[in-house]
């Protein structure tokens, strides 16, 4: 009987093992789908050509310095949300906690405006002129970082001083929310039109205006956090199961928490301030994930990073095609086409008792 | 061996446990019993360092509990919490597999799986391995959650309450488990509320009071007195073939 048990239990592990492949290779295709799809046409020679380095210079634009950058963008601001969601529903022990919870976006959104607004960044496009651009956009990414990097310390404070359990730190992240959103409102109100267009229009969350420099600064960061989130996964599931338990088996709740929330938000603000704010990703990647493979920590980090990167491109690409050459902010996207698969999810899985 | 020596703690002003003494030996049993807010889980957590007491000193052996390192305190030492919740769902596998966490260095490996199978089919849990632990019942989630500290491999084993979620059949059948436990050479200390328990199967009982040791021993001490002098409740102990029955008296015997 309990040889039967270890069977099913290793079944279950190579089922998960072959969705991790299944969804990097699903990656591996869009990212593939994605290249050649756009305004302009862009077969498989072409891309053939690049990988051979003797591709046509308008090839070889279109491809490494407008498709691609936007391509790895997506891929890692999907990855960077959907695993700090991931782990922030764990820490938190709240399925509703996302990378958004401790008002990081609002923080963010807040250092944005005060860039546009103090940093005469905005101006109108020449062409059209009544759309807004920014023409200094590291000055915004380096105030909305700073602005969440903040707001991180500002919660790291108020939780250490409090006892640092979960409620008190989503009860402060509300509080700083609030506060950065009321900000935010400020600003909006003594904007120009001009300006107070490009806030909006920042808050979309938008891929399109990246280099392969803010990618670099991106990975940077991203990368190494997530291998840390990964490498904490047994401390994560302990503090899920309780704080007393953790304590027993040797893991430290607070300290556990404390570098789980730093991690976590250090990714977010770091796509936040580049990319603006994608809702959707973070909050709903993790339950998807959830329902598919269960709650294992083991596999559920890595393949919410996956699939959030997969998501995200997958977005990003419709929100470029849809209404070409008209491109729509990839936060709406996610939202118009997640809710409903969320939706379908759920109530597909609804009658299951057990996980699987 | 564990010994306990003039152990204090105190939640800011309230103290909760004043100079306790004691000392328990390998391959026994001995019940923590008293009333609500004595002290007992405090004590409990003491002994696993969950909380860290303020005076007196633990030893393990011959060691000092708090020169122990955390992660190797928990290869010998296991607690079982008197109530959790998880807010996701989790596999009644993954559950118990969390026990495994000591001596996990960076992946499961085939060992602490099959370590994992044999616990559960012990403990009558095979059949909802995958099933989602919040689906079960009180008792059942008891028993995951014993299956869980077992799987510690540990040489003490602190239970807060164990028998509070569970039916009579199942309250008998974890007694006896763990006393067969302690006959293989480990140390089990439970809180109880139930007195008649505690009289049935430990070796020792440690009666607590407002956080003080207010009597220590074997089962001799299951006077009507002493137990009147905790809960504040006549009670009749009757003795038969060995084994104490504790009845307590209606205080009302108007209704009959």
């Amino acid at each position: 009987m309990s040889d039967q048990l270890e069977n099913t239990y290793k079944k279950y592990r190579r089922r998960n093992g072959y969705v991790m492949i299944a969804i990097l290779l699903f990656m591996i295709l869009s990212v593939s789908v994605s290249v050649c799809i756009g305004g302009t046409a862009v077969g498989w020679q072409d891309v053939k050509a690049v990988l051979l380095g003797k591709a046509s210079s308008s090839a070889w634009q279109i491809i490494v310095n407008l498709r691609l950058p936007r391509i790895v963008a997506a891929l890692v601001c999907g990855w960077a949300l959907a695993i700090s969601g991931c782990v922030m529903q764990i820490i938190l022990r709240n399925p509703l906690a996302s990378p958004y919870t401790l008002g990081l976006s609002n923080a963010a959104a807040f250092g944005a405006s005060l860039a546009i607004v103090f940093g005469s960044v905005a101006s109108k496009v020449p062409k059209s002129g009544d759309m807004a651009m920014v023409t200094n956009p590291y000055l915004v990414t380096v105030c909305a970082f700073a602005c969440s990097l903040f707001a991180l310390m500002l919660i790291l404070l108020i939780a250490r001083s409090l006892s640092g359990d979960p409620q008190t730190i989503i009860l402060a992240g509300i509080i700083i929310s609030s506060i950065f959103g009321a900000a935010l409102s400020g600003m909006q109100y003594v904007a120009s039109a001009t300006q107070l267009a490009s806030i909006v229009f920042w808050s979309f969350g938008d891929l399109g205006h990246t280099n392969w420099t803010g990618i670099l600064i991106n990975c940077v960061l991203v990368f190494p956090a997530s291998a840390c989130m990964y490498f904490n996964r047994w401390n994560y599931r302990a503090i899920s199961a309780g704080d007393e338990y953790a304590q027993s088996i040797g893991v430290n709740p607070n300290r556990t928490r404390m570098t789980g929330l730093t991690l976590a938000t250090l990714c977010t603000s770091v796509v936040v301030s580049f990319f603006g704010v994608i809702a959707f990703i973070g909050l709903v990647v993790p339950h998807m994930v959830r329902r598919c493979i269960g709650n294992n920590e083991e596999f559920l980090i890595p393949v919410s990073a996956l699939f959030g990167a997969t998501f995200l491109l997958i977005c990003d690409t419709l929100a470029r095609t849809v209404l070409s050459p008209i491109i729509i902010p990839v936060g709406i996207i996610t939202s118009i086409f997640g809710a409903p698969f969320f939706l379908f999810i759920l109530l597909k899985r609804r009658r299951s008792h057990a996980i699987h | 061996m564990l010994s306990i020596d003039q152990i204090s703690f105190s939640y800011k002003e309230t103290d909760a446990l004043k100079a306790v003494s004691f000392l328990l030996e390998k391959g026994s049993v001995a019940a923590i019993v008293g009333p609500n807010g004595s002290g007992k889980s405090t004590l409990l957590k003491c002994m696993d360092r969950i909380l860290t007491y303020q005076a007196g000193k633990i030893h393990l052996e011959d060691e000092e509990l708090k020169t122990i390192s955390p992660g190797r305190l928990s290869k010998k030492i296991a607690y079982v919490p008197q109530r959790e919740y998880s807010a996701m769902p989790i596999t009644v596998f993954d559950a118990v597999l969390l026990g495994r966490k000591p001596h996990i260095k960076w992946q499961i490996t085939n060992q602490d799986i099959k370590i994992v199978s044999q616990m559960l089919e012990k403990l009558d849990l095979s059949e909802f391995a995958m099933r989602d632990v919040n689906s079960l019942s009180g008792g059942q989630q008891q028993r995951v959650s014993l299956a869980r500290a077992l799987c510690q491999q540990p040489e003490i084993l602190l239970l807060d309450e164990p028998t509070a979620n569970l039916d009579l059949y199942h309250q008998i059948e974890i007694m006896e488990y763990l006393t067969e436990l302690a006959h293989e050479g480990m140390i089990v200390v439970i809180t109880l509320h139930d007195i008649n328990l505690a009289a049935q199967y430990c070796d020792k009982a440690l009666m607590l009071n407002k956080g003080e040791l207010f009597a220590c021993g074997g089962k001799e001490i299951f006077t009507p007195e002493n137990i009147q002098t905790l809960f504040h409740t006549q009670v009749e102990v009757i003795q038969r073939n060995d084994r104490l029955f504790i009845l307590p008296q209606r205080k009302n015997t108007a209704y009959k």
